[in-house]
């Protein structure tokens, strides 16, 4: 969780296509910097079964060239015989890809549009691929996202940070990125969903829902976990400061290279930023932390000791770790492993 | 990168093994002291693959400079590795690098028959870090667009196509070729698929054309030549070869470590089942060792003899981000059994669920730690019975061993050495009678790649007990009633300072603290009880003491636990208090 900062994003297109926008350009959340022909679906005509030719044949009588647009009618072999011609005529639509094993092969596109998603200048342009847009804002790491992107005014849909999201509130959520603690039932996702919400930052849902959550085809970050344990205080708070502000979300699964999800609220450069700190920031004395496992799950605290060794933890184990202390002033030994810093 | 000397060395060559896990780096030091090669050092650092590091060197770097403050010898110098080793004692003559970090290999098996070669293209693959990520074969009823479609979806880095036995004529394998050819083709530029072929031997010529030149096609024998014969060495080896480059030959920062390094690197699973095989060559003619990983990332079995290794990689098990798969095969409640705590379905799913998003995590409530070591039983067990070929088993013990060698972060971070044979017990239920120890320090993978190049260090580090001695198991089979007696056991330290005499009743788990030094334990089963010599047929054992000690597990096999909940979860915190808390 980092505030008003410089931060740089990449963002470039899932095929080669055309860059849009040019280095030192403004763009705002929804304009469009990139956009290709993304191969949607392709089709199998079964040339040589249809005309009980060999394979070797088919190539004989093609009357289409690789990369050709084909619309349904066009003629896709033509062979001479003694009373005129005889003619394959295309079903379907698409661009011919080539003939594999006597099958005739086409790939159906459609456009991809790439939005910049925030308020960013564009730094770099990386031809027929993407971007890379330098953006003041608020940068939240989640820990699970459900593959999609989003873009809306940020709306608080929690009193608290541990209540359920319940139905009958929500309203009023139209393109809006709606802030919630808990979510415990599937049909509250497609409800939002069906009220027209941009995108849901959620501190947890319950198994039942995360399981599922993707196929809802909204976006949604999680920024604490699995369960009922809802949102840590500090983010619950930030995203209460920014209410009404924008926000985008890029849901991303978290990968196995360790790229996590990231909510980003764009701010306005001329109230000045900080550059973006080093990537890897070693625990140190006065840093806060957020507590990640049960029982002290979610919790917000602040190292004042660390430990140079491996030291026992309560239940026993040996870990090497920090002792932090919490909000109500108590003290306890938590292993790194079990600490996400706050920076 | 590397500091070097051109002055070749004269004495006994030192080691410097680094392992790249998934959470952590452990490097270690192997050099002569007295005479014999002994374990000089080892440290750890975090491993540094993923963001924000995206740079295994770093990691590998940190630990090295950690084991150089610890031992006060200098082995890095600039973040270079200092070798070979030099007269003031600095340096290392070698590094060996061993790695189990880099992803897993992303396949997709298509074969004929579900049972014969599927099912043997399943376990070579099982050979490597690899995840199965979709299966085409007879029984599926996806058609040829949507099987094409998967290939484009999946991206996948190898697709296994097997099938047919040698000389048969079925042409539903060249059909499958087609369409994965197809496929692989529609992927050119976007991703360069690589494709295994170990089937009928008949159709190869075939399926080359098939293929034709742009894909990069492997041939290796038929996994299954018959139906009653299955050979997957050769496919297995190619596998291997795909799996190293393309995923470790691919690793952030590996070019900086393959510099310091004349050996090709390793993965530890394979490092891991030479060093459990070089267990089964010392154990008495036929005995088997049986080597268990449960790693962050994976789970690995190891079937050990003098002549032979069985390695069974599960990359879709794990205590990490794997950990979610194990609700596909075991439900909550059969994992919630092996607590004591009265726990609901969705607790279990949250649970699984959170540690998935947070892999490295340790528990911190009791709750919580029995909870996660009641998955640790339930991830071997998915993991053991669904291997029944390599375990020869149809139901879930696997075929009875001398020595059970441990390993992973998930038996590391449990508090009581008592609770890992706990897990273990429960989870593998095996029989007979057999030695269990703990790779604490995570030398067993840097050993078994030792071995090949300097046994004789491999075999003199063992000597100097650098793995913890849990101790003993017997378990006799059989049927009786609970409180009838089973096995009288005497025990008499080889100081003859101590004896003990004592029965063990049906459906105990008895712990026999053993005196330091070896004990003579005599064992005297009931006549319709067998502790692996025969019904009714007795040993004597002369054993080293263990941390654990002698532990009789006269519970029955299979294990049962009552139906009724009060009674099952009193068992539970029983066994629990039995084996010491």
């Amino acid at each position: 969780m980092k505030s008003q900062l410089r931060l740089r994003r990449e963002r470039m297109l899932p095929e080669p296509g055309d860059v849009v926008v040019s280095p030192g350009q403004e763009v705002s959340p929804v304009q469009v910097v990139a956009r290709t022909h993304r191969p949607t679906r392709f089709r199998i005509v079964p040339a040589s079964e249809l005309w009980h030719i060999s394979p070797d044949e088919v190539v004989e009588y093609l009357q289409v060239s690789e990369g050709t647009a084909v619309q349904q009618g066009d003629v896709l072999l033509q062979k001479k015989q003694l009373l005129g011609k005889k003619t394959l005529e295309s079903p379907i639509e698409g661009t011919f890809f080539g003939v594999n094993h006597g099958r005739l092969i086409f790939q159906q596109y459609e456009w991809f549009e790439l939005r910049a998603l925030v308020n960013a200048r564009v730094v770099n342009a990386i031809p027929k691929r993407g971007i890379v847009l330098e953006i003041v804002g608020t940068q939240i790491q989640g820990v699970w996202g459900s593959g999609k992107e989003g873009y809306g005014r940020l709306k608080m849909r929690a009193t608290a940070e541990t209540n359920p999201l319940l139905k009958d509130e929500i309203s009023d959520v139209e393109g809006a990125i709606v802030v919630a603690a808990v979510v415990n039932n599937l049909d509250i996702l497609r409800h939002l969903q069906q009220e027209g919400a941009s995108g849901l930052i959620v501190g947890s849902l319950t198994a039942n829902v995360h399981t599922k959550a993707a196929s809802i085809g909204l976006p949604i970050i999680i920024t604490d976990g699995v369960g009922t344990q809802g949102m840590a205080r500090s983010v619950f708070d930030l995203l209460r400061d920014h209410e009404g502000h924008d926000v985008a979300l890029f849901a991303r699964k978290p990968d196995y290279w360790g790229n996590r999800p990231e909510i980003i609220i764009s701010h306005d450069a001329a109230g000045g930023a900080s550059d973006t700190p080093g990537a890897y920031h070693p625990p140190v004395v006065g840093q806060r932390v957020r507590i990640l496992r049960a029982p002290y799950q979610s919790q917000v605290g602040e190292i004042i000791h660390l430990y140079q060794h491996l030291r026992g933890t309560e239940l026993g184990m040996k870990a090497h770790g920090a002792d932090v202390k919490l909000a109500d002033g108590s003290v306890i030994f938590v292993p790194y492993a079990n600490l996400d810093t706050i920076v | 990168m590397t500091e070097r000397e051109t002055t070749p060395p004269t004495r006994p060559e030192s080691y410097l093994i680094a392992e790249c896990g998934n959470t952590y780096t452990t490097v270690l030091l192997f050099d002569v002291v007295d005479g014999c090669y002994r374990l000089i050092g080892r440290s750890t650092a975090p491993t540094t693959i993923i963001t924000p590091w995206s740079n295994l060197a770093e990691g590998i770097q940190e630990a090295i400079t950690r084991l150089a403050d610890a031992t006060g010898r200098r082995l890095i110098s600039n973040k270079k590795l200092v070798t070979p080793a030099r007269d003031d004692s600095s340096g290392v003559d070698h590094f060996i690098f061993i790695v189990s970090a880099a992803a897993p290999l992303n396949t997709i098996l298509v074969g004929l028959s579900e049972d014969v070669s599927l099912t043997s293209a399943r376990r070579a693959l099982h050979t490597v870090y690899a995840n199965e990520v979709d299966t085409f074969g007879l029984a599926d009823s996806r058609n040829e667009e949507e099987q094409v479609a998967a290939i484009i979806a999946h991206k996948p880095d190898l697709i296994f196509l097997t099938g047919g036995t040698d000389g048969g004529a079925d042409q539903r394998l060249a059909n499958f070729a087609r369409t994965v050819s197809l496929g692989v083709n529609m992927l050119m530029g976007a991703k360069q698929v690589s494709v295994l072929y170990a089937g009928n031997i008949k159709l190869r010529e075939q399926i080359k054309q098939i293929m034709g030149e742009i894909v990069p096609l492997h041939v290796a024998a038929n996994v299954r030549p018959n139906l009653q014969t299955e050979q997957l060495d050769d496919a297995a080896q190619m596998i291997g070869e795909v799996y190293e480059k393309l995923k470790i030959r691919e690793l952030p920062g590996i070019h900086i470590i393959r510099e310091w390094s004349q050996y090709a690197p390793l993965p530890t699973a394979r490092a891991f089942a030479s060093i459990v095989q070089y267990f089964a060559a010392m154990q008495p003619s036929g005995a088997r060792v049986l080597g268990l990983e449960v790693g962050t990332e994976s789970v690995v079995l190891v079937s050990a003899t003098a002549d032979q290794a069985d390695l069974t990689i599960r990359s879709d098990l794990g205590m990490g981000r794997p950990i979610s798969n194990l609700l596909k095969h075991s439900k909550a409640s059969a994992i919630a059994r092996w607590t004591a705590e009265q726990i609901d379905d969705e607790t279990v799913r949250d649970y699984i669920y959170n540690k998935a998003l947070h892999p490295q995590t340790m528990a911190m409530s009791e709750s919580d730690l029995h909870l996660e070591q009641a998955i640790v039983r339930e991830l071997i067990r998915t993991a053991v019975c669904d291997t029944p070929l390599d375990w020869q088993i149809a139901d879930p013990s696997p075929a009875p061993f001398r020595m059970l060698l441990l390993r992973g972060l998930a038996f590391n971070t449990m508090p009581r050495l008592g609770q890992v044979v706990a897990t273990v017990l429960d989870a593998l239920q095996p029989t007979g009678i057999f030695g269990i120890a703990l790779d604490e320090l995570g030398v067993l993978p840097a050993l078994g790649a030792l071995s090949a190049l300097e046994p004789m260090a491999a075999v003199q580090t063992l000597e100097s007990k650098v793995l913890t001695d849990l101790g003993w198991v017997v378990v006799p089979v059989g049927r009786g009633q609970s409180g009838q007696k089973v096995l009288h056991v005497s025990i008499e330290s080889e100081d003859q300072q101590t004896q003990y005499e004592g029965d063990v009743e049906f459906g105990t788990l008895e712990v026999f603290f053993l005196n330091k030094g070896r004990s003579k334990v005599t064992l005297k089963p009931e006549r319709r009880f067998d502790i692996g010599l025969g019904p009714g047929k007795g040993t004597t054992i002369h054993v080293s003491s263990g941390r654990v000690g002698l532990v009789v597990d006269a519970r029955g096999r299979p294990l049962q636990l009552p139906q009724d909940e009060i009674a099952r979860r009193s068992l539970i915190r029983q066994w629990y208090f039995d084996m010491g808390g």
